[in-house]
């Protein structure tokens, strides 16, 4: 029975898999498919952006907060300017330069560790 | 993964998916909704994927059966078709009676209980333990439609022979 039984099964799962591998989906299918890959990936690029245009004003609004909480004269400065008795002057443009770099190299880093939702061993 | 390499993968493999799930399904529109479906999760999952692009056939497939297998499931039960409808939406090349098409002819005329397992088993590439537990029955009873079917095929490529 063993063996027989081998052959058996050997012949029928390699007719049944060259049956399959002959298989051809209708052209207006496959186009479909195309399509629909195209969206979910447009998607997942606008979903990508928002996420990290989000993420990049929370940490700014975060970082702005805390300066101006543990600073009151980083904060006098950025609302009337800098005077003689505080000579600090606090511009904006530095502060997003040194929060943008680091959030993109993180965003980009992280984007390859996303979307392990299905696992199929 | 890409768009272009996930696409110019599923092109290599869209036909033979689509068989698969016609064999499990029995049905156009049920095949097309499991492609369709499995597509989707295998693009959002293709981060799970390891073994890069060689093991993405045998990835996607296996996502496929499980999409066709959850189809079966919420249907209850499979309307049964009518042989001939069957033979021609299968497309199997059953004139020329080459393997294939030998087996094609055997397989179809298991009964219907038969007939899954032995798809599943050959053409999905369950285990039989899965196997029993998409189907919701014993180890035991898988063993036994197998051995069922083996010994009707036998039997019938025998009773050809003669």
């Amino acid at each position: 029975m063993g063996s027989e039984s081998r052959d058996l099964e050997l012949w029928l799962e390699g007719s049944m898999q060259r049956w399959a591998e002959q298989g051809q989906l209708p052209r207006g299918k496959s186009i479909q498919l195309d399509k629909m890959v195209a969206r979910m990936a447009q998607q997942e690029k606008r979903r990508r952006l928002m996420r990290a245009a989000f993420s990049f004003v929370a940490a700014f609004i975060v970082c702005i907060w805390l300066l101006f909480t543990n600073c009151p004269v980083a904060a006098a400065n950025y609302f009337s300017g800098p005077t003689p008795a505080s000579p600090f002057d606090l511009s904006i443009l530095p502060v997003l330069i040194s929060l943008a770099v680091p959030f993109i190299v993180w965003e980009k880093s992280a984007g390859h560790k996303i979307n392990d939702e299905v696992r199929y061993e | 993964m890409g768009e272009e390499e996930f696409l110019t993968l599923l092109h290599a493999e869209e036909g033979k998916l689509y068989r698969i799930a016609l064999a499990i399904l029995c049905n156009e529109q049920d095949a097309w909704d499991a492609l369709q479906q499995a597509t989707e999760r295998a693009w959002y999952g293709r981060g799970a994927l390891r073994g890069g692009a060689g093991a993405f056939p045998a990835w996607i497939k296996k996502i496929l059966v499980n999409q066709s297998l959850n189809i079966l499931r919420s249907k209850k039960r499979i309307t049964p078709i009518d042989p001939q409808e069957m033979r021609d939406l299968l497309d199997f090349p059953g004139e020329d009676m080459t393997d294939m098409g030998l087996v094609w002819e055997l397989v179809w005329k298991l009964g219907e209980e038969h007939r899954k397992v032995v798809i599943l088993r050959y053409l999905g590439g369950l285990s039989l333990k899965e196997i029993a537990s998409e189907l919701g029955i014993s180890l035991g009873t898988v063993k036994s439609r197998l051995n069922t079917a083996h010994s009707r095929l036998r039997e019938k490529i025998n009773g050809d022979d003669h």
